[in-house]
């Protein structure tokens, strides 16, 4: 066995009373935090969008983009609900976007036909994915200088009890220049999927000689409600002045599930402080204390060195945190899971568990270093721990504010320092390795994170791990060898 | 074949706890090791086992310098400690598996063996228990029963007979002679003298650092170093007189003590009754190891 004695150093670490109780700990403190957390589970969601198009019949539904939280898409349609008058193109009802099923990033630019005046689409968007922030622009501008009209609608969105919504409407319009006529604004209900003639029922909304910024609440469609539709008239733009008619930002509701990421990678913070110390004490209780009272000299009588008793106990003690860190994590994935439906997102999971496993290891190893210094060892490595991981708060928060939200923004030997500094450990393993691991075993996944070369992040890492232990094996001046 | 020490010196930082050690273990003999607390007989034995290294001399196992070959040395050397610190939430025969683990004993025998040395030490059937809740004397019986794993050539016994019932004493001496018997060197350090006596083949004293000349039991009895302790309810000026021809003579209140007595205790007794003494009470220690360790250390009286 490459570990002598594994099964004996096992049972005495799991009955480690100190181990049980914060292991314990960190389970619960971490079931209370999901519980408190987690969203409920809601189902796939309807996303409504306004159709807009102008008077040459061409609409555009431009750059909506999708983040997925790393969770990967199902996938997308978008139906496509046509009213009013229908020129003379075929207009086609459903769209989907196949290769955004597993990418969190979904583009779309669509040119429809020509339509009549007066006529219109609403877009129905379904998302076939439970957790993601949906982020679009709908762009309309380079106006004809003639006498046009323009439909826009409310963005609505169906909840998960299946009743529509509204998130404020808004947008800027208005002629672009001083000496372009007012624009007008129109409101009809609409009947969908009707061909045959164009709305007319017109009610007017107000009339607008300069950008003006419209906000339109209210419950549009669903059963009670007929879905609703707005027209704009620029009237006659003779001065050959670009309208900037409607440029608005289209976001999705925020998932509830990016708030809980959040106070989750909180919550692992916690975890990532607890476990390291954890893992310091087991270390602490194996070796580092038995060799400064005396208990180990027994041991050490056998034929078995010094180093290779070090090695084979901060081996045993490196498997038990590692499987105790697993444990943690995959207790933490059920759990959530459980209560909301919902997987934690994977790049979340390697930040934390690598920025984690990493920490760990490395005390582990200044624990055994650090033993030289006999019943003081203790102290030198906890202090050392919490130097650590307070710098990595403070102090990488400060390199942060001060460059930058992205290391990357960083000057050259600002970054080089970052690397190498143990404050931002975690946060480093958090920004640069989960997405670089991500984007490997998710071929379509997008690093925006990468701060640092994959390999530089995981040589660090391992220096961070090995070095401190290798120092200790290496270490002259024992008086005991 | 044998263990070494010459003019071994060690200390703990700028401490010197042993100045001159000097002694020589030979198979199939019993060296007892005494000395005052504090004297360095558990540093004598931990450097012996390797697991501190001399500042100066050499101690060479089988002709092994323990520096060189530790693993080599270890083999052949087992400790077994006055009051073993063995972890003691785990159960016996874990730790006796671990040991054996560490001893270099074939994953498929580990239980076989372990069984085998606590029966040797009377164990067997106590595998489960914690060693929490050992006595010290099953405590001591599980060192040794660690102590022959992998049967070692030498034993280093470490106060042995400190904390023990007289059965638990009998045991070990037994234990301690057996082993003689079948060919094995050991080091016996212990405070109780009488039952160093009664055992070692050969004693050696650390005073101040440094060891005596090893000395065999016949030697300090050709010396005549016995000591008679008596009471006598009609003393008069002449008894002292006569008793200063037998040794040297202290009086402590009504107690008279004669060491350095070379004649038969039991004449003398005979001889006092004789001359119309009243004797009320007559002790010969006849412990001439204790006598010698209080001339060599000066902790006499």
């Amino acid at each position: 066995m490459i570990i002598k004695g594994l099964s004996y150093y096992l049972k005495r670490i799991v009955k480690q009373p100190s181990f049980i109780f914060l292991v314990a700990f960190i389970l619960i403190i971490s079931f209370l935090a999901i519980y408190t957390s987690a969203p409920a589970p809601f189902n796939e969601q309807n996303y409504v969008l306004s159709g807009i198009y102008d008077d040459n019949g061409t609409v555009n539904l431009s750059t909506y983009s999708m983040n997925c939280m790393g969770q990967p898409l199902k996938g997308i349609e978008i139906n496509i609900t046509v009213f009013g008058k229908i020129g003379s193109p075929t207009v086609p009802t459903n769209l989907n976007f196949p290769d955004i099923a597993s990418n969190d990033n979904g583009y779309a630019n669509l040119t429809l036909g020509n339509f009549s005046q007066l006529s219109g689409v609403i877009f129905n968007i379904h998302v076939l994915s439970k957790d993601f922030s949906f982020t679009g622009q709908s762009v309309f501008r380079n106006l004809a200088v003639s006498n046009n009209t323009y439909a826009i609608s409310p963005q609505l969105v169906l909840n998960a009890s299946n009743q529509y919504y509204s998130i404020p409407f808004i947008a800027y319009f208005g002629p672009g220049g001083t000496s372009a006529p007012p624009v007008t604004l129109y409101s009809t209900n609409i009947t969908p999927n009707s061909f045959s003639s164009e709305p007319t029922n017109l009610t007017l909304v107000g009339t607008y000689s300069h950008f003006h910024l419209l906000t339109v609440n209210g419950v549009f469609g669903g059963p009670s409600n007929p879905d609703k539709a707005f027209f704009l008239y620029t009237g006659n733009n003779s001065n050959n002045s670009t309208p900037y008619v409607f440029s608005g930002s289209v976001y999705g509701p925020p998932p509830d599930l990016a708030n809980t990421i959040s106070f989750m990678g909180e919550i692992w913070a916690i975890t990532g402080f607890l476990i390291t110390a954890t893992a310091i004490i087991v270390m602490e209780t194996m070796y580092s204390r038995e060799l400064a009272n005396g208990t180990l000299d027994l041991v050490l009588s056998q034929p078995i060195s010094k180093r290779r008793l070090m090695l084979d106990r901060f081996g045993s003690s490196a498997v038990v945190m590692v499987l105790a860190l697993v444990g943690i994590v995959v207790f933490d994935y059920v759990s959530f899971y459980l209560l909301s439906g919902h997987g934690l997102p994977a790049v979340l999971i390697e930040s934390v568990f690598f920025g984690i496993l990493v920490a760990m290891i490395s005390m582990m190893g200044f624990s055994v270093l650090f033993s030289r210094f006999r019943r003081y060892g203790f102290y030198f490595t906890f202090s050392f721990f919490i130097l650590f991981a307070v710098g990595s708060l403070f102090a990488g928060g400060a390199i942060l504010s001060t460059y930058g939200t992205s290391p990357s923004n960083l000057p050259a030997y600002i970054q080089i320092i970052y690397l190498l500094s143990p404050t931002n450990f975690l946060e480093l393993y958090a920004n640069s390795i989960a997405p670089g691991i991500a984007s490997y075993f998710q071929p379509n996944y997008i690093p925006s994170d990468l701060s640092f070369p994959l390999f530089l992040v995981i040589v660090m890492g391992l220096v961070w791990a090995i070095f401190p232990v290798m120092l200790a094996y290496f270490a002259k001046g024992s008086r005991r060898n | 074949m044998s263990i070494e020490a010459v003019h071994v010196s060690v200390g703990y930082g700028k401490k010197v706890v042993l100045r001159d050690l000097t002694l020589s273990i030979k198979e199939g003999e019993v060296l007892g090791l005494a000395g005052l607390n504090g004297s360095g007989k558990t540093t004598t034995i931990k450097t012996l086992a390797g697991i501190i290294s001399p500042h100066a001399g050499k101690v060479l196992v089988d002709g092994v310098d323990p520096a060189d070959a530790k693993e080599f040395v270890s083999e052949r050397i087992a400790w077994v400690q006055e009051n073993p610190l063995f972890e003691t939430d785990s159960s016996i025969f874990d730790l006796v598996k671990y040991f054996a683990t560490l001893r270099g004993i074939d994953r498929v025998d580990l239980e076989r063996t372990a069984h085998y040395v606590l029966l040797r030490v009377g164990l067997s059937g106590a595998e489960r228990t914690k060693v929490t809740r050992l006595s010290m004397g099953m405590r001591k019986r599980l060192s040794i029963a660690v102590a022959m794993l992998g049967n070692p050539k030498y034993y280093l016994f470490d106060e042995m007979f400190n904390g023990l019932d007289p059965e638990g004493i009998k045991f070990m001496k037994d234990k301690i002679s057996e082993l003689r018997s079948s060919g094995h060197g050991i080091l016996l350090s212990s405070h109780v003298l009488s039952e160093l006596q009664s055992i070692a083949n050969r004693v050696v004293i650390i005073v101040n650092g440094e060891t005596t000349e090893p000395v065999t039991l016949a030697e300090l009895l050709s010396q005549g170093q016995s000591t008679i302790r008596l009471r006598v309810s009609n003393p008069d000026e002449k008894l002292l007189e006569r008793l200063k021809a037998y040794g040297t003579v202290s009086v402590r209140q009504d107690q008279i003590n004669v060491s350095g007595v070379k004649q038969d205790p039991s004449a003398i007794n005979a001889e006092l009754v004789n001359a119309g003494y009243m004797v009320t009470e007559f002790v010969s220690t006849d412990n001439i190891l204790e006598e010698y360790f209080a001339q060599k250390t000066g902790a006499h009286e």
